[in-house]
């Protein structure tokens, strides 16, 4: 069983290559294995219908929901023009706008995705309007969109924490502090370039502008809060907490900034149900594919494997972030999480690694895996937005990838980064 | 056949947002009745979660209606037009054999499940499963089509 099913992801591996619907080939490569294992294929159909039957999965859509309409709402150029003003004054005074409202829009939106094809849009065109090159515009853009899934909300996380069993709410509140240390990690990497190219600098604004910004950002910039008020001591799941913040949104919308009509509702809506679908026919075609890797044994065989490499946390976390980086950059990164987690998961918790410790570290690499090539999807649609090519893109963002490393290197090291806020949140 | 295309693609669209403020709806309800009235519902986690099996599946025939689907197309972009059109015409197919099983095996969890009954809602599990083999003949139906186009792409060049 274990060959057959090594057998099947190697092929699986290299069709998807030839750029079939990632969904179609885990669809097939699964029921592939059924028939060769000779296992009724109504658990084809039972396993996937099956997989979308899940109240906390359903907090993802709401949050997609959610940023829609706050997208829709104008939220995204408050929320640059508030950073800009925040601290443009700064030499390079863009790049640092663009990662602090990456940060700012992390706390509307749960997707790497969202943030470079919306926010990316925005902040790429006034960058080249200012006369930075479109790469370096391009690179601190796809750099600082894998901010938004580590600060909540965050689709991965709710997604792995239903594939792993670990508390949503838990691995929310702890994507925060990496969150913020990403920006500040980015934000000194773009600091030495700044003085090395000698790029440009905004006068300092004066308090009256700042205020106004401020003032215009206000009920924006709350929308993270309300989210940690739902989710403090455990009053609301998760789900109810994105239900709350669409609710939230719709008022920001209708009431408080009114650029926003009714009438946008339905256009809306359907784009979130497409990309449900699109989320959805990913987790459920990888939960197929994860029930026959079980069925084959794999996972139990590459535990034994990983057990006897190491008992130390620390050398196996190595190990586990050795792993995710590399199929990180040649596989996207909600079916990878699909199938590694019940490979990787057991051993670490065999070890006694803190589950939302290695739930962070988990997601952190695959969102630095959005932007690595050759199969980096936030680099693909920001080479869109930024109307340059794939390779430009590629080349200028690689420097920027040193700063994540640090802040990957720092959450596996030092477990308190992860462990501590939520302890003190949720009161566990 | 473009009318019943139409007629068709609106009917999904329309039950794309009626099940999702339903679901909405639900979530929300739940909140005020558990926190605000002190009185909760029995039946709004289980409607909410089987109007999301539905949700699901329309957004990915909507998805497939829209092109969205996620694929690592970085290989197939730089094939020679031919190429790509062939290549095209075999995804179709593949898509049509994962629709037929899709669709036949769906087909087969709906009637095995037709009369189990649900706790809290009034409707049996198979009506749920119903939406697996409704989604596998629109899924089917869109690969037809694009294998349709890729084989007069073959023919008549692009």
């Amino acid at each position: 069983m274990i060959t057959t099913m090594l057998v099947i992801l190697a092929v699986w591996f290299v069709v998807l290559f030839l750029g079939p619907p990632i969904w179609l080939a885990m669809g097939l490569a699964g029921w592939a294995f059924l028939q060769i294992a000779g296992i009724p294929d109504i658990a084809l159909a039972q396993r996937i219908a099956k997989s979308a039957d899940s109240f906390p999965l359903l907090a993802a859509p709401l949050f997609i929901l959610m940023g829609n309409i706050m997208n829709s709402a104008g939220i995204t150029q408050r929320i640059f023009r508030f950073a800009t003003v925040c601290v443009g004054w700064m030499r390079g005074g863009l790049c640092h706008a663009n990662i602090v409202a990456s940060v700012f829009f992390a706390g509307t939106s749960g997707s790497a995705v969202a943030d470079a094809g919306g926010l990316g849009t925005i902040e790429i065109q006034a960058m080249v309007d200012e006369g930075y090159s479109p790469d370096l515009a391009a690179a601190v853009t796809a750099s600082s969109a894998t901010i938004g899934p580590i600060i909540p909300p965050s689709l991965p996380m709710i997604i792995y924490g239903v594939s792993a069993e670990a508390s949503i709410g838990a691995l929310f509140i702890a994507g925060v502090i990496p969150g913020v240390l990403m920006a500040g990690a980015l934000m000194l990497m773009v600091r030495a370039i700044a003085i090395r190219l000698k790029l440009p600098r905004h006068p300092f604004p004066g308090f009256g502008d700042l205020w106004r910004a401020l003032r215009e950002a206000f009920w924006a910039l709350l929308t993270p809060l309300i989210l940690f008020a739902g989710l403090f001591g455990g009053v609301f799941t998760p789900t109810e907490a994105a239900a709350i913040a669409v609710a939230y949104a719709l008022v920001l919308g209708l009431a408080i900034y009114r650029e926003f009509e009714l009438a946008d509702l339905p256009k809306i809506i359907l784009d979130t149900v497409e990309t449900t679908g699109v989320v959805m026919a990913l987790v459920m075609t990888a939960s197929l594919m994860a029930y026959c890797l079980s069925l084959s044994q794999v996972p139990q065989a590459a535990g034994a494997f990983l057990t006897g490499l190491t008992d130390s946390p620390l050398v196996y976390l190595m190990i586990v972030n050795v792993i995710l980086l590399v199929v990180g950059c040649f596989m996207e990164a909600i079916a990878a999480m699909l199938i590694l987690v019940p490979i990787l998961v057991p051993t670490a918790m065999k070890l006694g690694i803190d589950p939302t410790q290695f739930g962070l570290i988990f997601v952190l690499n695959l969102m630095i895996g959005t932007i690595t090539p050759p199969v980096g999807i936030v680099l693909y649609v920001t080479a869109k937005v930024a109307g340059i090519s794939f390779e430009r893109v590629t080349r200028a963002t690689m420097p920027f990838l040193v700063p994540l490393l640090v802040v990957l290197a720092a959450i596996t090291v030092w477990p308190p980064l992860t462990t501590w806020l939520p302890r003190v949140v949720l009161g566990r | 056949m473009n009318a019943l295309r139409r007629f068709a693609e609106r009917a999904i669209d329309v039950a794309a947002i009626v099940v999702f403020v339903a679901i909405f709806g639900c979530v929300i309800g739940q909140v005020v009745l558990r926190y605000v009235f002190n009185n909760p519902m029995t039946w709004s986690e289980e409607l909410a979660r089987y109007l999301f099996i539905w949700c699901s599946f329309l957004g990915w025939i909507i998805a497939s209606r829209r092109h969205g689907h996620l694929a690592m197309s970085y290989v197939a972009e730089r094939l020679p037009p031919r190429a790509q059109a062939l290549l095209s015409a075999v995804i179709a197919l593949a898509t049509l054999l994962f629709a037929w099983i899709l669709g036949s095996r769906g087909m087969k969890l709906v009637t095995n499940n037709w009369d189990i009954e649900n706790v809290a809602v009034p409707f049996t599990l198979g009506m749920v499963y119903l939406i697996v083999p409704l989604a596998s003949v629109a899924i089917a139906a869109y690969a037809g089509a694009g294998l349709v186009d890729s084989v007069r792409k073959l023919r008549y060049g692009t």
